[in-house]
């Protein structure tokens, strides 16, 4: 198959391969809880020495306990209805509508690339184009063009994000084997009936991987469109005014609040994935009881 | 619909028959095939066998209208193959199943795929009856992750019967599989078979294998692909692996095999 040459060779770290997603986070891999625990402390101890032997200023890193304190605040807000509770829910707007819009936009360009000549040869080159820019540097761009609301946020974390949904689609549409596709002409399955019945489903695993880069790429894309467009009131905002007052336990609560975010939404996926793909037989499955 | 294609295929069985006319067929620069003819006749079973890169694969595409030759023509029942026949039946080396699909829902599948689902769930009778016959009735809503190699390749015989094919075309359907399990492999094949009347063609490169299923062996040589050899096997059916080493006309027919290929392997060495 002389189409899969080109889109394995743009981007090699993005495509991660189906087999090895399931050694990521809620795979059933990690070491014994005790393990976990004496690390985690550990790195709080290691934390609280950079701290108080000021080997990094005060200014820029904050000591444990005042971060936890102010995670504590963040979240009684956040629980409580408060100003926390209302810039979440516009983050997580931001994030969730650029992740379907990625996934869908992914997923259809990624049939095109996967399927055709022209997406493989005309198509493909100009994404590869548009995934090398520094899409970030959009984000003024899209606010003179959007405004202030949603919307600006919405596009730079879904451009942000699509790239490795098309790629991983693409990839998963040519990785039928030469037998399964021979078998198909054989009972004279049309083109579209090859693409639904074999190709699709074949593919499934890796849209997953690829959506699985998507949604932390999401968060990544509305956080940095809220630190530079503003108007939207998310927690990227309120990290921005924090950090002005150079209250950096507040922006650490917060950053961990938007890594719990993450881990949540990256574990639904997880869980999507399980439900969708309980056919297979490897480790994504299997090994995690 | 599904009316007009039983009949269709009664009737390409009862006429079912494989003439390969001065098939040839070059890739680029390279001739894969050069002039190759033989005929399987109606109900019978023959064997290509060949050194791998002799084009016995790209024959066997050839005649299952997978592929245009680029010389000559292959007809099926008196109709010349131009796309993959109705009446025929494919088998590969891996059993091709589709994995998010059960047992039974793979075994319907050509016929989904040719005639809509209303057409595949109506046959799911039929699928019931063929994978009792092959002995995976507790499998029918089973996985193909949770079959055996062997079991999986049972699976894959059933959807090749599931259209009631007069013609059975085997790209080393069982080149997978270890030793024993290849052995009742082919005694359930040569069951189908006799059951059907079908008249098959397969390709292998184990000697053993061919002797026993066949009525006519056709050795091959290597690239440029041309026949050496087609040796009539007489042996009576049904036959069982007690054959195999019971009767001596058996290991004869072995040695005339493998002296037809030999040639070949003499003048590499």
């Amino acid at each position: 198959m002389p189409r899969g040459t080109a889109t394995e060779a743009a981007d090699p770290a993005v495509a991660a391969s189906p087999a090895r997603s399931g050694h990521g986070l809620w795979s059933g891999r990690f070491g014994h809880a005790w393990q976990l625990i004496a690390f985690g402390i550990l790195l709080v101890v290691i934390w609280q020495a950079l701290y108080s032997f000021e080997i990094i200023s005060h200014f820029v890193l904050p000591a444990p306990w005042p971060t936890a304190r102010a995670l504590g605040t963040e979240l009684k807000s956040l629980f409580t209805g408060g100003y926390v509770s209302h810039a979440l829910f516009r983050t997580l707007e931001e994030v969730i509508l650029g992740f379907l819009a990625a996934s869908a936009v992914g997923i259809l360009l990624g049939i095109v690339v996967g399927e055709t000549r022209f997406g493989e040869r005309v198509l493909m080159p100009y994404l590869i184009i548009v995934n090398t820019m520094p899409r970030v540097a959009l984000a003024p761009v899209f606010v003179a063009w959007l405004g202030f609301g949603l919307s600006p946020k919405i596009l730079l974390s879904a451009l942000i994000a699509v790239f490795p949904v098309i790629i991983n689609t693409a990839l998963g549409m040519l990785s039928a084997s030469r037998n399964e596709l021979l078998m198909f002409t054989s009972i004279e399955a049309s083109r579209i009936q090859t693409i639904r019945l074999l190709k699709f489903p074949t593919a499934v695993p890796h849209i997953f991987a690829g959506l699985k880069s998507a949604i932390t790429l999401c968060v990544t894309g509305a956080i940095v469109a809220e630190f530079l467009g503003g108007g939207a009131d998310g927690i990227g905002e309120l990290i921005n005014s924090a950090s002005e007052q150079l209250d950096v336990a507040t922006v650490f609560g917060y950053i961990i609040l938007l890594s719990v975010i993450g881990l949540t939404l990256y574990g639904l996926l997880v869980w999507g994935e399980r439900r969708t793909v309980h056919w297979r037989d490897t480790s994504v499955t299997q090994r995690t009881r | 619909m599904s009316e007009a294609a039983d009949a269709g295929a009664a009737r390409s069985h009862a006429a079912a028959q494989v003439v390969v006319d001065h098939v040839a067929h070059r890739y680029a620069e390279v001739t894969a095939l050069a002039e190759v003819s033989f005929t399987v006749e109606r109900g019978t079973f023959a064997s290509i066998i060949g050194p791998s890169g002799c084009g016995k694969s790209t024959l066997l595409h050839i005649v299952g209208g997978l592929m245009r030759p680029s010389a000559g023509g292959v007809t099926i029942a008196g109709e010349v193959v131009r796309k993959p026949p109705t009446g025929t039946g494919y088998m590969f080396q891996s059993s091709t199943l589709l994995a998010w699909r059960t047992v039974i829902e793979n075994v319907v599948l050509p016929i989904e795929i040719r005639h809509g689902r209303a057409a595949a769930r109506a046959a799911q009778a039929r699928a019931r009856e063929l994978l009792r016959s092959a002995m995976l009735q507790d499998f029918e809503k089973a996985y193909p992750r949770e079959l055996s190699g062997g079991m999986a390749q049972r699976a894959a015989i059933c959807r090749m019967l599931v259209s009631d094919p007069g013609v059975l075309l085997l790209d080393e359907p069982f080149g997978a599989l270890d030793e024993i399990t290849r052995e009742s492999m082919n005694e359930e094949l040569q069951r189908v078979c006799l059951a059907t009347g079908a008249t098959a063609l397969m390709v292998t490169h184990s000697i053993p294998e061919a002797v026993f299923l066949s009525d006519q062996v056709i050795v091959m040589s290597d690239r440029p692909g041309r026949i050496t050899e087609i040796i009539d096997i007489g042996l009576p059916r049904p036959r069982t692996f007690e054959v195999t080493t019971a009767d001596p006309r058996f290991a004869e027919y072995v040695n005339h095999v493998r002296a037809a290929l030999a040639p070949r392997t003499a003048a590499r060495a």
